[in-house]
């Protein structure tokens, strides 16, 4: 069984952005460990792919977060506190990260001085 | 003067700098970091060659593009990135940031310093990998580039945007060769007034790749003291350095070239050496797990080296009128240019200069082999005085060696013969050469003249050597008018040669054997 067809598996293992137990148990007794691991890795990109993670420094209204998990249709939204951000938030959707707070402000503009000034 | 347009421009550029959207960033997590090479996951907006950050500290480059990952090589020797580390997407593609600081000095392939000097931070960002120039902003190579290596500039002359490579094996005298030629151009620098013909000053960029860094700190050192090193550069990327960088500095050298050419400039690039660079792109091909072909090189080998090589051009007037001459050394194995790089390179190249260890061995250095020593532009770019010696010389050389072979039987020679032979002899020893004795056209014309002319065929074989010095010396103190004659570039006439005929015959009165 090549790569190709393990992740083909893992595509069939999902019914929406949920993960299917059954179909799993019916697929992992037919793996042996080196598939299995190609497997949990083709499911973990998955998981990535249907999840986003939101950071924020103080806490978020009710309807804040509403809103929030209506921009992102289909996918699970996981809140986060983290008063490293100083102010603001940030999203973290598979491999884009959108920082909107002070905190990477300030990095950016330490960053200009640095290099220009 | 100061352009206020591109004061204003390099304004706004920081302006844009400063505004650009930096809160979205593309992320990856190191999943394996083996022999160097690291995949990751994520990063799916990266491109091939892109410059990634690491969180940690440190950056790399990417090298291959996987469908769900992605092989970053480290650009720096940092041995901590492990599993689950974060790396970052920067946008940028290697470049090196090119100016008018960077002479004298000695730079990695991507700008940092290695002789603790200060940052080089104003410039023009070059890119490391950039299309050559096309057919319709090139010209015909018709400027000399002058090595001030006699036996060079007569007999395998380079011009201005050639591309000539140096090949042998290791300890002939490659490095050396090169070397010479950048002292050389201390000719031509402004206010030189020695520089009879008006050249224009020469830039030169030394490439070190996969050397040690002893060889290195020597070659700066000679070079300083030769006052050479207020117009050269040097690159390097030692043996020590990361096999990327090591890869990379051919063309981080060739970016500097390109910035000084686009201004009109023309420059001088030695890649010391090629065969290194070469085995650095295995290794990395090699980690990256790409097919290995003939000697276990990738398949790119090729288009590795003439990529880099056609980057050496000679612009057209409307251009710029600038150019870049290339002198890619190769290391050969027990001389045999038939090897995979050697003749991939020969094959490239317009022209190689090939240097043999029997020669070296008995003496003749620099120990070039003119059988197999071409050049295949260079010979419009010569002067005309050069052309006119250096004609009657590959003629009696050519006798020569064609008559050495015969003579060796020991049979009875006829007179002509032998008077041959003695001539023959007698160019061998002329074209002798120290190295860091760069000669300039007068001096290399007064020297192959001599011998060309017959006039040498009375004084013995060994002492060749000691009469040229002498001679040269001679002119130099009593006949400065005819050194500045011979300077001239143009073809000797029989006014200059009686001239010449007459100071020889009074100079002879006066050598002792
Ligand atoms: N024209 C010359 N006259 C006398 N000695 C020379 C001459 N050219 C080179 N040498 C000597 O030959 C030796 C080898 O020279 P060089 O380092 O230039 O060779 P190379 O081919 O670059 O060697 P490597 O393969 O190690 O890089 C040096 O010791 C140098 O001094
Ligand atoms: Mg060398």
């Amino acid at each position: 069984m090549d790569k190709k067809l393990i992740k083909k598996l893992a595509k069939a293992s999902y019914i929406g952005n949920q993960i299917d137990e059954k179909s799993v148990n019916r697929i992992v007794p037919n793996l042996n460990r080196k598939q299995l691991k190609e497997y949990i890795k083709a499911l973990k990109n998955l998981e990535n792919k249907f999840t986003v993670y939101i950071d924020y420094s103080n806490e978020l209204r009710e309807n804040n977060k509403k809103e929030i998990v209506g921009l992102f249709p289909n996918k699970k939204v996981y809140f986060k506190k983290n008063a490293d951000l100083i102010m603001g938030i940030k999203i973290r959707e598979n491999d884009i990260v959108r920082n909107i707070n002070l905190k990477n402000s300030l990095k950016q503009i330490t960053e200009y001085f640095e290099k220009y000034i | 003067m100061i352009d206020s347009q591109s004061v204003i421009k390099n304004l706004e550029n920081r302006l844009k700098n400063f505004s650009q959207d930096k809160s979205k960033e593309n992320i990856g997590i190191v999943e394996t970091n083996q022999d160097g090479v690291i995949s990751c996951s994520g990063l799916s907006q990266a491109g091939m060659g892109e410059i990634v950050d690491f969180e940690k500290g440190g950056n790399g480059v990417v090298f291959n593009l996987d469908e769900d990952s992605v092989s970053i090589i480290l650009l720096d020797v940092n041995l901590t990135i492990k599993e689950g580390d974060i790396v970052k997407r920067t946008g940028k593609i290697l470049s090196i940031m090119a100016s008018e600081d960077l002479l004298g000095r000695v730079v990695t392939p991507l700008g940092k310093p290695l002789d603790g000097k200060a940052n080089i931070t104003k410039g023009k960002e070059m890119p490391l990998e950039r299309i050559a120039a096309g057919v319709v902003q090139r010209e015909p190579v018709n400027t000399p580039l002058k090595t001030g290596v006699k036996s060079i500039d007569a007999t395998i002359p380079i011009g201005r945007g050639q591309r000539e490579l140096i090949i042998g094996d290791r300890g002939l005298g490659k490095t050396a060769i090169a070397i010479d030629t950048i002292i050389n151009q201390r000719l031509f620098q402004p206010g030189n007034k020695e520089n009879k013909q008006k050249l224009k000053p020469v830039i030169c960029i030394y490439v070190a790749i996969g050397q040690k860094d002893s060889s290195i700190a020597q070659i700066v050192n000679r070079l300083k003291e030769e006052q050479a090193l207020d117009y050269t550069i040097v690159v390097s990327a030692s043996s020590s350095a990361p096999a990327a960088l090591q890869y990379l500095a051919p063309y981080g050298g060739s970016a500097i070239a390109e910035y000084f050419m686009e201004k009109g400039a023309d420059v001088l690039i030695v890649y010391d050496d090629l065969t290194k660079h070469a085995w650095a792109y295995r290794q990395i091909s090699l980690v990256l797990r790409r097919p290995a072909g003939r000697e276990a090189y990738p398949g790119d080998i090729f288009y590795l080296h003439s990529r880099l090589l056609e980057r050496a051009v000679r612009l057209n007037e409307k251009n710029g009128g600038g150019s870049i001459t290339a002198l890619p050394i190769i290391e050969t194995q027990a001389g045999d240019i038939s090897a995979y790089i050697p003749t991939n390179v020969i094959s490239i190249t317009d022209g190689q200069i090939f240097l043999e260890a029997n020669l070296f061995n008995i003496g003749i250095r620099p120990a070039i082999n003119a059988g197999n020593s071409v050049s295949r532009v260079g010979g419009s770019a010569q002067t005309g005085a050069i052309k006119s010696v250096a004609g009657k010389m590959r003629l009696d050389l050519a006798q020569y060696r064609e008559l050495a072979a015969f003579a060796q039987f020991g049979s009875e020679l006829d007179p002509a013969t032998q008077k041959q032979l003695d001539r023959g002899q007698r160019l061998t020893e002329i074209l002798k050469q120290p190295q860091y004795k760069p000669f300039s056209e007068a001096e290399e014309i007064l020297s192959i003249w001599s011998v060309t002319s017959g006039n040498l065929d009375d004084i013995p074989a060994n002492t060749v050597t000691r009469f040229e010095t002498e001679f040269i010396e001679y002119v130099r103190t009593h006949e400065r008018k005819v050194m500045d004659e011979l300077s001239d570039g143009k073809k000797l006439d029989e006014k200059k040669i009686k001239m010449l005929d007459k100071m020889i015959k009074d100079f002879k009165k006066k050598f002792s054997i």
